[in-house]
């Protein structure tokens, strides 16, 4: 068993957001100096120490290193090792409670040795908070951080406009009857009802639990469908695969995979984890026919329900097709089932509230998602319950937090969600960051708001956004079902306001990226307004098999030599190099104007780049004509040379004399050419001119790749060497793979206690949360020239069916409408 | 009758960044009691337990920008000294050389943390020092601030 986590809700911290709504910045500075402790992970509560054992190497491994580790299942600290292995690199910890985890930490040993040689360690910062827990309990940050922030991420709310399970899960059904009324009700919808007063742990389970009072569901009682009393209304966190599971007859359950259903084997009812179920299995779900002709009084038969269903969820939209409110409809009735077989499974990730149902049954079995048939302890998905967004006068206590970061003051914000363009008040937040002095600030969206709101991104510029992250994830409708359609008309816009933009793909082997190549593409093809591809390598969520781990696992050297094929050798292994690559040219700085400047010292496993250019149909990596290697050598010298009292003129005459040597001229791009380049280095290098790195920045296109952590791959040293922080409620700062590797550590735990409950926000507010809601006019995106342009020589639009746009949509659960 | 620790260790680390360093407890711990009176205290040698000494080392390790993490990387050795704390103990001093054993460069540090009977010790300030004759000059700079 693991390490007993509590739950704790936000009036165990003492706070009543709703009472803040008006208070200034001073209070929450209070606020957040009396909870910031309280907030943090508990020993016993939270986590254990196994740090006794120590992984032993075995026959044909070669140690790169010990470090620790938390288990992906208590989440306790572990040692771990760093080991090469048949030309990867693996990681292996072995956790008393859980066993034994190894994981490929990266793809390649050879880059992995090219990519250490670049590590340059931080001087760390001045903490935030005592050393009262160990390393990675204790975030916050601490004495033991050894970078300072290169990113600071600023939640702006967690709200989405996705319908997505990446989200806002949770649109799930199920019919019930409370008293002498029947209802359609979404799983959050039913729980929002009800008082969660007991805590509950069922195997691994941890969650908390109702105890309804007249609420019952359809259950399954020797085939028929009968009305059956719910005992317990459950629910727990989830973080993982979830399981969508759609029938022959269009019917679709989305399941945890360890949750049983209902399956019909040599003529017997037998209950079958999900995720060992197979395409043809048969399973039973039930028949419209009778519900429908008692619930609306006329013959519906089964043959056109079938039909309606085919492309999407056959009981809410089959309602919604005969005009019903399925949310109001009252209705009597009693069902029988069909057999039904599995036509197909998909896996998605998903974090949120899972939900399941208690039935009084023998059979234990009840009716949910389009009327199939499952067991109960059945976890559904909700979402988190409340909604985490800082007032501005909190903002301003964050942003304050933010820059006493000592020794280097952060200059990079990036404003983050949820969706942040859901705020009507984001254009002010960007003015917040400017006048406090943040220079570089950017937006991370879906982009979809700016699709249609072409104001947005000239207001945003104008407050002085520097650039926005899009998500990406591919070119075609089925890689990329997030924004695939909005894409062309975001870009549209951005470049009317002539704010420029990072296209941001999450990589999932398999999925995607056969697709590198073509994302490169569609990146040049719209340099003129896209400074970067910044592609993540999957962080896996939640606890998954091995093979499913190993089927879309991808780590950065995987992505790299990947790349290399789709581009012919145009951007090969070579031309990629680790984010602290760069370090030499801030120690450089540092020495010469004595000032601290911003340092990459981030872990070289976490990130690589390089920078590309046009040169007619070819790209031309900046590695291709410049000496990286040497000029970050030299700058390094250079750097200890005046740390150690040389003239200050005799160093900088000596880089100018220099620089152009490190140029190989004869590979030099034709728009580059002449004194313009040196200039810019000079510029750069020399006057560290940040408005000449913008224009560097204009002329090429930045690929970058950033991998961040899970709980497989997890590794202290990395932990400890991130850049990339969030700012807390409270006012601390907490590295990336910290706020999301251990989520309900720190990013859960502080968003709730400084939550408001969605119905309270939702009164005060007057829209309801799901009201925000998108839904996409796939013919209408599909049929502008802005679509058909922005991927003229990408893919060939033509291809597509409207019916698979619609598909695709739909499977990531985006609604579509005409 | 509280305790405290104090560490001498060394780390051959390979992993991310190489790093070979020592880093040793120079002379007794030197402990200011109420009043002002000072008295200097030897350790007793304990073996090291990660989960019972990975706190304190850390808190002492951060002086040297050294987390228990990369100790542990690859080789290491690390000395445990726990040392008897007199009821009326109001501060501590703790002298320490510093070395990289890749450039052979040694530093001094003292370290002056705010000490109580029960062992608890809050660092307070950190010298950094370049020989032994300011390490000495230091020393007795801050006894006599204390006592």
């Amino acid at each position: 068993m693991g390490t007993p986590r509590v739950e704790i809700g936000r009036e165990d911290y003492g706070i009543d957001y709703l009472s803040l709504l008006n208070a200034k910045a001073e209070d929450f500075e209070k606020i957040g100096k009396k909870v910031m402790y309280r907030l943090m992970p508990k020993p016993g509560r939270d986590y254990k120490l196994y740090l006794a054992y120590k992984p032993e190497l075995r026959e044909g491994e070669k140690l790169i290193a010990y470090t620790q580790s938390a288990c992906p299942h208590c989440l306790s600290l572990l040692n771990a090792v760093i080991y090469e292995r048949d030309g990867k690199v693996w990681i292996r910890k072995k956790c008393p409670e859980h066993g034994e985890i190894e994981e490929v930490y990266w793809g390649d040993a050879e880059l992995f040795k090219k990519f250490s040689k670049w590590q340059f360690d931080g001087k760390g910062v001045e903490p935030y908070v005592d050393l009262i827990a160990p390393c990675p309990y204790n975030c916050g940050l601490c004495a033991r951080h050894k970078s300072h922030t290169a990113l600071i991420n600023l939640v702006a709310t967690n709200r989405c406009d996705l319908s997505c399970w990446y989200c806002l899960p949770g649109d799930q059904e199920v019919l019930v009857r409370l008293g002498h009324s029947v209802k359609l009700l979404s799983f959050e919808e039913l729980a929002r009802r009800y008082e969660f007063k007991h805590r509950i742990e069922v195997g691994e389970f941890r969650g908390e639990y109702a105890v309804p009072q007249n609420l019952e569901v359809l259950g399954f009682v020797s085939g028929h469908a009968k009305w059956v009393r719910v005992t317990k209304v459950l629910r727990r966190k989830y973080k993982g695969k979830v399981l969508v599971i759609r029938t022959s007859l269009g019917r679709e359950v989305k399941v945890t995979p360890e949750h049983r259903m209902a399956v019909l084997k040599g003529g017997r009812i037998v209950k079958q984890r999900a995720d060992r179920l197979k395409i043809g299995d048969k399973v039973l779900s039930i028949s419209y026919t009778p519900i429908l002709n008692e619930a609306f009084r006329r013959p519906v038969p089964l043959i056109q329900l079938a039909a309606s269903s085919a492309s999407t969820r056959s009981l809410t939209c089959s309602l919604r097709s005969l005009e019903i409110s399925s949310r109001t409809r009252e209705a009597r009735f009693l069902g029988d089932f069909v057999i039904d077989s599995i036509a197909e499974i998909r896996h998605e990730d998903f974090e949120g509230e899972v939900y399941d149902l208690e039935v009084d049954a023998e059979s234990h079995l009840f009716i949910a998602g389009d009327g199939l048939v499952i067991s109960n302890c059945f976890f559904y998905a909700g979402r988190v319950g409340y909604v985490y967004e800082p007032t501005l006068e909190h903002i301003k206590y964050m942003i304050k937090m933010m820059l006493a970061e000592r020794p280097v003051p952060p200059k990079a914000v990036q404003i983050t969600g949820g969706e942040p363009t859901l705020r009507d008040d984001l254009v002010e937040i960007v003015r917040l960051l400017k006048e406090a002095g943040i220079r570089h600030v950017q937006v991370n969206t879906t982009g979809i708001k700016f699709a249609y709101d072409e104001d947005l991104p000239q207001k945003l510029r104008k407050a002085g956004t520097n650039v926005v992250y899009m998500s990406f994830d591919g070119v075609t409708p089925f890689t990329n079902p997030k924004n695939h359609w909005e894409v062309p008309y975001a870009l549209e816009n951005l470049r009317k306001a002539g704010l420029g933009v990072v296209l941001v793909p999450t990589l999932i082997k398999g999925y995607n990226t056969h697709e590198l190549g073509l994302m490169i593409k569609f990146s040049v093809k719209h340099m003129d307004i896209v400074r970067g591809l910044n592609m993540q390598p999957v962080s896996i969520t939640g606890r998954m098999p091995r093979k499913l781990r190993e089927k879309e696992r991808i780590t950065i050297p995987e992505a790299i030599i990947e790349i290399e094929k789709q581009t012919d050798g145009q951007i090969s292994r070579e031309d990629w190099y680790p984010v602290p690559s760069v370090a030499p040219v801030s120690l450089f700085i540092e020495a010469l104007t004595g000032k601290p400047q911003l340092t990459f010292t981030t872990h070289f496993a976490c990130g690589a780049a390089t920078y590309v250019f046009k040169e007619g149909d070819e790209l031309v990596p900046i590695t291709r004509f410049v000496h990286v290697d040497e000029f970050m050598k030299y700058l390094e010298e250079k750097a200890s040379e005046l740390a150690s009292g040389k003239s200050k003129k005799i160093v900088l005459l000596e880089l100018a004399l220099k620089l152009r040597k490190f140029v190989d001229w004869k590979n030099v791009p034709k728009s580059l050419k002449g004194k313009k380049f040196v200039q810019l280095l000079y510029n750069i290098f020399v006057k560290h001119d940040y408005k000449s790195l913008g224009e560097f920045h204009y002329k090429t296109l930045f690929l970058g790749m950033m991998h961040f952590q899970d709980l497989y791959n997890h590794d202290l040293a990395r932990v400890q060497r991130c850049d990339i922080h969030y700012i807390m409620p409270d006012g601390r700062l907490i590295p990336f793979c910290s706020f999301n590797v251990l989520p309900q550590l720190y990013r859960d735990r502080a968003q709730k206690a400084f939550g408001i409950p969605i119905k309270k926000w939702e009164e005060i507010v007057g829209v309801r949360v799901v009201d925000y809601k998108y839904k996409r006019n796939i013919r209408k995106l599909i049929e502008d020239k802005v679509y058909r342009e922005a991927y003229e020589g990408i893919i060939d639009v033509d291809s597509i069916s409207y019916e698979e746009h619609v598909r695709a949509s739909r499977r990531f659960g985006v609604p579509v409408v005409e | 009758m509280g305790h405290y620790y104090t560490f001498s260790f060394e780390a051959r680390i390979s992993y991310p960044k190489k790093r070979n360093i020592r880093v040793l407890r120079i002379g007794k711990s030197i402990i200011v009691l109420k009043g002002g009176r000072v008295v200097e205290k030897d350790g007793l040698r304990e073996e090291f337990n990660v989960e019972r000494h990975l706190l304190p080392l850390e808190s002492l390790s951060s002086t040297f920008n050294i987390t228990y993490n990369d100790i542990s990387h690859n080789f290491f050795s690390i000395r445990v000294e726990k040392v008897e704390v007199p009821e009326d103990a109001v501060a501590l001093v703790e002298r320490f050389l510093y070395e990289d054993l890749e450039s052979g460069r040694q530093s001094f540090y003292i370290i002056v943390g705010s000490l109580k009977g029960d062992g608890s010790v809050k660092i307070l300030k950190r010298y950094q020092l370049s020989s032994r004759d300011e390490l000495t000059g230091k020393l007795n700079d801050i006894i006599s601030k204390l006592s």
